[in-house]
C-alpha cells in the first residue's frame, strides 16, 4: 500500500477530530451507562409504614365464582424509575419478583401453599395470604422496592 | 254479556300467568357458606361472641350467589364462649347448613392471625441472585445475563463468630385488618429443627449433639454456631411455637465458615484493621456498637450499600468555612474523597474471607475524589488485601478470597474527567489472594495487585504476591479491569470482562531510580527494574476502544498512539487483501472491528513502563502476558527478550511500529511471525532481515494472518499492546 494512502487516513482522522474539537462537538463514540437509581410504586393504594416498609392492603373478596373472586381480589403494580434518562427503559428495566414457593404463572400448577398467581405485574390472590413482591433493576444497578401486599 | 266477557279474560289470565310460572320455576339452592370475615373467627374466653354482622352466602344450581345477613329464618349453633380451643359454629338456613371453625382464646394477644410467615428480605434476594438471566440485548440496551454468576450453585455461608440470625417477616392482622406487632421483640418464639446434612441425608440434631454445634436463641431466633460447626451443613426449619395458625415451616440449608455474619453496613467496618485506621474507624464503630473486628472473614447477609455516612468522616474532605481546615479541605473539594483513602483494610498476617452469598456491596453513592495530589487518577478501594494504595505493606500478607460478590462502583465508561475520580474495586498486596465467581461494575479500575518489596524498615517484606481471578465477570469501566504493578504474577481464567474504558488489563514495569544529585535528571541512576507475569485463560475479552474515552484524554500519549494503531489498521487491511488478491494464502486482517458504526480497538492488554513517558521510555520493557485458550497459548507477549534478539538481528526495528503474531500454529508448533511498517509498506521477518512481501515468505505472512491477537511495539520502547485481530470487513454489493 502506498504511503500516500496511510498519510491520507491519519489526516482525515486527525483533521475529523480537529473540526470536531474546534466547533466544541466532541463526539461520544459510545452509549455511556445510564443506570436506574431509584423505583418506586405508584400504586394508588400504597402506604409507607412507620418501620419504612411500603405495603397495599385490601379485604380479600369471597363473594361470586372463582374466576370473579381472582378478579376481585387482583393487584396491577405500577411504578416508576428514575432518573428519567436510563439506558433500559419500559418493563425491560424491572422485574417484578416474589416467593417462587407462593406464586405460580398458570392457576393449573397451584399447590397448598400458593398464595397468588402472577403474570408480569398482575397480582391475583387465590385466597387471603401476604405476598412480598422485590420490584428489581435489569441494568445491573441492583435497584429494588419492596412492597407486600396483604389480602386479609 | 259484559260479565260473561269479564270473567273469560280473568280465566285467560290465571291459566297464562300458571303456566309461565309452573315453566320458569325459581332456584334452588346447593351449597351455604359463612362469609369468615363477617364474624370473628377468634374470640376470649367468658366475652360474649358477637353475631350480629353474621353473613351467608348461598349459591344456586343457576350458578347465581346471593349474600344474606342473619335474619330469623336462620338456624345458629353458636360456640360455647367458656370454653378453650377450636370449636364449630353452624348455619342452617334454605335447607342447608354451613360451618365455621371458632377459636376461643384465653389471651389477648391470640386475638389476631397469622397471614403472612415469609422467608427473611436476604433469603428471597439471595434466590433471585442466582437467577440465570438471558442474552437480550438484542431488543434492549443492556445483556442481562450479565446480572448472571458463573456458579449458582454455591451453598450459604454462615459464619462462626457471631450468631446467625433466621427469623422469617410475620405479618399479623386482627379481624379488622389492623397490623399486629409479630416477631423478634413481641411474645414470639420460634419452633427450631436444626438437622445435620451428610450426603443426601438429614440427621435432627438434639441434645448435646445439638449444642456441640450451635447455641439456639428461639426468642430471637438466632443460630450460633460453635467451630466444631466449621466445613459442615445444616438445614434449619422455623415455625411459630406451637403453630396454631397452620403456617408453612420455612427452611434454609447453610454452610458453616470462618466469618462474621454480617447483617449490616455497620458490620463491613468489621472487615479493616489497619492499624493507621483505628483512630479513623474509632467514632464510626463506638456510634454503631462495633467493639470487635472479623477474626477469619466476613459472611454477608444481605445487599449493602454504601454512603458516605458509613465510612469515617476523616476519609471525606469536611470544610468549615469558620474553621482551620488543618486537613486541607475547601470549598473546591468540600465533600469529595480524599485520595488513597481505601475503605476497608485487611492487614492479612493470618487468612481472611469475604464470603458474599451473592449479595451487592455497593458503592456508587460514594463521592468522587476531586483532589489527587501528585496522582492522576482516584487510588481509593473498596477492599485492601495487605495494607492500602498508601504505602507498601509492613508485614507478609497471607491469602485472602472474595467470593460469590457483586460488587458496585461509581466509575462507568465515559468522558467525563470528573470520573477520573471515582472508586476502585479491590487492591490487594497478598501472597495469594483468589477472587471467584464476582461480578464486579462500574469501577475505575477493578482489581489492582502490587507487589511487595523490602524496604530499609522493612527488609523481611519481600514475597511473592499473587491474584487468581476465576469464574469472574467485569463490566464497564472508566479505565480497566486488571492492573499488575510490579514483580506480580495475575491469573484470570475463565472470565468475562467487557467495556473497559482502557486497556482491559494492565501491566506496569516499575523502574525504581533516584537522581545522584538532587533536582538533575542527567544523574539519574537506576536501582531496580520489576515487572510481572500475567496468564489470561478462557477469557472474553471486548472492549472496543475509539480513543476518545476519558482514561485516554488522561494518560499522556494514549490517545495519539490509538490514532497511529487506527491508521496502521487501515494500512494492514489494504496491505492483506492485495496479498490474498496476489493469490497468496493470506486471510484478511485489521486491528479494528465495527462496533457501533464506528472503527474501535479491542486493547486486551498493555504492558508499559512507569516512567514519564512510556513511549519514549529508554529502560527497555519486561513482563509477559499470555493469552490462553483451553492450553493453548494463543498469544505470548515477551518484550523484553523479542527487544533484546530482534533488535540485534535488525536495529533498524527500534524506530518503527512492527507487529508480532505468537501462539500455537496449525500444527502445534510455536509461532512467531513479525510485520513492520518502514513508513510506506509492510515487510516481513525472515532470517533477521526485513524483506518485501512475496511468495518468498507465503508461510510467515499465512502464519501471522491466522492469528487472533498481535502485539504491537511501539518504536521498540515502553509500551506493547496485545490487540485482536478481526476479518477484513467486506462492504456489502
Amino acid at each position: 500500500m502506498k504511503k500516500s494512502v496511510i498519510v491520507l487516513i491519519g489526516i482525515i482522522y486527525l483533521a475529523s477530530i480537529f473540526v470536531v474539537g474546534f466547533f466544541g462537538m466532541k463526539v461520544k463514540v459510545y452509549d455511556t451507562m445510564v443506570y436506574i437509581t431509584d423505583i418506586e410504586c405508584t400504586n394508588e393504594d400504597v402506604r409507607k409504614e412507620t418501620n419504612g416498609n411500603k405495603t397495599i392492603k385490601f379485604k380479600y373478596d369471597y363473594e361470586g365464582t372463582e374466576d370473579e373472586r381472582i378478579l376481585k381480589n387482583s393487584k396491577i403494580l405500577t411504578y416508576e424509575i428514575f432518573p428519567k434518562n436510563t439506558t433500559l427503559k419500559g418493563k425491560d428495566a424491572v422485574m417484578a419478583y416474589a416467593d417462587p414457593d407462593k406464586v405460580v404463572s398458570d392457576i393449573a400448577d397451584r399447590n397448598d401453599n400458593t398464595v397468588a398467581v402472577v403474570n408480569d405485574l398482575t397480582i391475583s390472590f387465590l385466597k387471603p395470604g401476604v405476598l412480598i413482591v422485590t420490584l428489581k433493576s435489569m441494568d445491573g444497578s441492583n435497584i429494588s422496592e419492596v412492597v407486600k401486599i396483604i389480602a386479609y | 254479556m259484559k260479565k260473561l266477557l269479564y270473567s273469560i279474560a280473568l280465566m285467560m289470565v290465571t291459566v297464562f300467568s300458571s303456566v309461565l310460572l309452573t315453566a320458569c320455576g325459581d332456584p334452588e339452592p346447593t351449597k351455604l357458606e359463612i362469609v369468615e370475615t363477617s364474624i370473628e373467627t377468634t374470640t376470649l374466653v367468658n366475652q360474649t361472641h358477637d353475631l350480629s354482622g353474621l353473613k351467608v352466602v348461598v349459591t344456586y344450581d343457576n350458578g347465581d350467589t346471593k349474600t344474606v345477613d342473619k335474619n330469623n329464618d336462620m338456624t345458629i349453633t353458636p360456640i360455647n364462649v367458656n370454653q378453650l380451643g377450636e370449636q364449630t359454629l353452624t348455619v342452617k338456613y334454605l335447607g342447608l347448613t354451613a360451618s365455621l371453625k371458632v377459636k376461643v382464646v384465653s389471651n389477648e394477644s391470640d386475638l389476631y392471625k397469622i397471614l403472612g410467615f415469609d422467608k427473611p428480605t436476604f433469603q428471597t434476594d439471595w434466590e433471585f441472585a442466582r437467577l440465570q438471566h438471558s442474552d437480550n440485548a438484542a431488543t434492549t440496551k443492556f445483556d442481562e445475563s450479565e446480572l448472571t454468576f458463573a456458579n449458582r450453585t454455591q451453598s450459604y455461608k454462615v459464619g462462626d463468630e457471631n450468631p446467625f440470625v433466621y427469623l422469617p417477616i410475620i405479618t399479623a392482622v386482627d379481624d379488622e385488618g389492623n397490623d399486629v406487632e409479630f416477631g423478634e421483640g413481641t411474645n414470639y418464639t420460634s419452633k427450631v429443627k436444626v438437622e445435620l446434612k451428610e450426603g443426601s441425608t438429614y440427621t435432627e440434631l438434639t441434645g448435646t449433639a445439638l449444642t456441640n454445634m450451635v447455641a439456639v436463641d428461639n426468642t430471637k431466633s438466632s443460630f450460633d454456631f460453635e467451630q466444631a460447626a466449621v466445613n459442615k451443613t445444616f438445614k434449619i426449619t422455623v415455625e411459630p411455637e406451637n403453630n396454631p395458625y397452620e403456617v408453612a415451616p420455612l427452611s434454609i440449608e447453610v454452610e458453616v465458615v470462618d466469618g462474621w455474619n454480617a447483617h449490616t453496613v455497620a458490620d463491613l467496618s468489621r472487615i479493616d484493621n489497619n492499624a493507621k485506621a483505628v483512630d479513623d474507624w474509632a467514632e464510626y464503630k463506638a456510634a454503631n456498637g462495633i467493639t470487635q473486628n472479623a477474626q477469619d472473614g466476613i459472611v454477608l447477609h444481605g445487599n449493602m450499600v454504601l454512603s458516605v455516612n458509613d465510612i469515617p468522616k476523616s476519609y471525606v474532605y469536611n470544610y468549615d468555612a469558620n474553621g482551620a481546615n488543618v486537613d486541607g479541605a475547601t470549598a473546591e473539594n468540600n465533600g469529595s474523597l480524599k485520595v488513597k483513602k481505601s475503605i476497608y483494610c485487611r492487614d492479612t498476617q493470618s487468612p481472611f474471607a469475604i464470603y458474599g452469598n451473592y449479595f451487592t456491596v455497593d458503592a456508587s453513592h460514594l463521592p468522587l475524589t476531586k483532589e489527587f495530589g501528585s496522582e492522576d487518577f482516584g487510588h481509593t478501594y473498596i477492599f485492601a488485601f495487605g495494607g492500602d494504595d498508601n504505602e507498601y505493606p509492613g508485614t507478609k500478607q497471607k491469602a485472602g478470597k472474595v467470593e460469590s460478590l457483586y460488587m458496585i462502583g461509581n466509575a462507568s465508561k465515559d468522558d467525563s474527567e470528573d470520573l477520573k475520580g471515582g472508586i476502585n474495586g479491590i487492591i490487594s498486596s497478598s501472597e495469594n489472594l483468589v477472587i471467584d465467581n464476582c461480578i464486579s461494575r462500574a469501577f475505575l479500575t477493578h482489581v489492582n495487585t502490587v507487589d511487595a518489596i523490602a524496604s530499609t524498615t522493612n527488609p523481611e517484606v519481600n514475597y511473592a504476591v499473587k491474584t487468581t481471578i476465576k469464574n469472574s465477570h467485569m463490566y464497564d469501566s472508566y479505565s480497566m479491569m486488571v492492573f499488575a504493578w510490579g514483580d506480580v504474577e495475575v491469573e484470570v481464567d475463565t472470565c468475562e470482562f467487557k467495556r473497559a474504558g482502557g486497556p482491559t488489563i494492565m501491566a506496569t514495569q516499575v523502574v525504581e531510580r533516584h537522581n545522584t544529585v538532587e533536582n538533575d535528571p542527567t544523574t539519574e541512576v537506576v536501582d531496580e527494574i520489576r515487572s510481572g507475569n500475567v496468564v489470561i485463560k478462557n477469557t472474553v475479552t471486548e472492549s472496543y476502544l475509539a480513543g476518545t474515552e476519558g482514561w485516554f484524554d488522561l494518560t499522556p500519549g494514549a490517545a495519539q498512539a490509538v490514532e497511529s494503531i487506527t491508521a496502521l489498521s487501515g494500512g494492514l487491511a489494504q496491505f492483506s487483501t492485495a496479498l490474498q488478491a496476489a493469490s497468496l494464502p493470506v486471510t484478511p486482517k485489521q486491528l479494528t472491528t465495527n462496533d457501533g458504526g464506528l472503527q474501535k480497538l479491542n486493547l486486551i492488554s498493555l504492558l508499559l513502563s512507569n516512567a514519564d513517558n512510556p513511549v519514549a521510555s529508554s529502560y527497555g520493557l519486561t513482563g509477559e502476558i499470555t493469552i490462553k485458550d483451553g492450553e493453548e497459548v494463543k498469544c505470548f507477549n515477551d518484550p523484553q527478550d523479542k527487544m533484546a534478539s530482534i533488535f540485534e538481528a535488525v536495529p533498524q526495528l527500534k524506530a518503527m511500529p512492527f507487529l508480532e503474531a505468537t501462539g500455537t500454529d496449525i500444527m502445534g508448533e510455536p509461532l512467531s511471525a513479525i510485520i513492520a511498517f518502514n513508513g510506506s509498506t509492510f515487510q516481513v521477518l525472515k532470517n533477521g532481515a526485513l524483506v518485501d512481501a512475496s511468495a518468498d515468505v507465503a508461510n510467515e505472512l499465512a502464519a501471522f494472518f491466522s492469528a487472533d491477537y498481535v502485539n504491537l511495539y511501539m518504536n521498540g520502547t515502553g509500551l506493547s499492546a496485545t490487540l485482536q485481530m478481526y476479518p477484513v470487513e467486506i462492504p456489502q454489493q
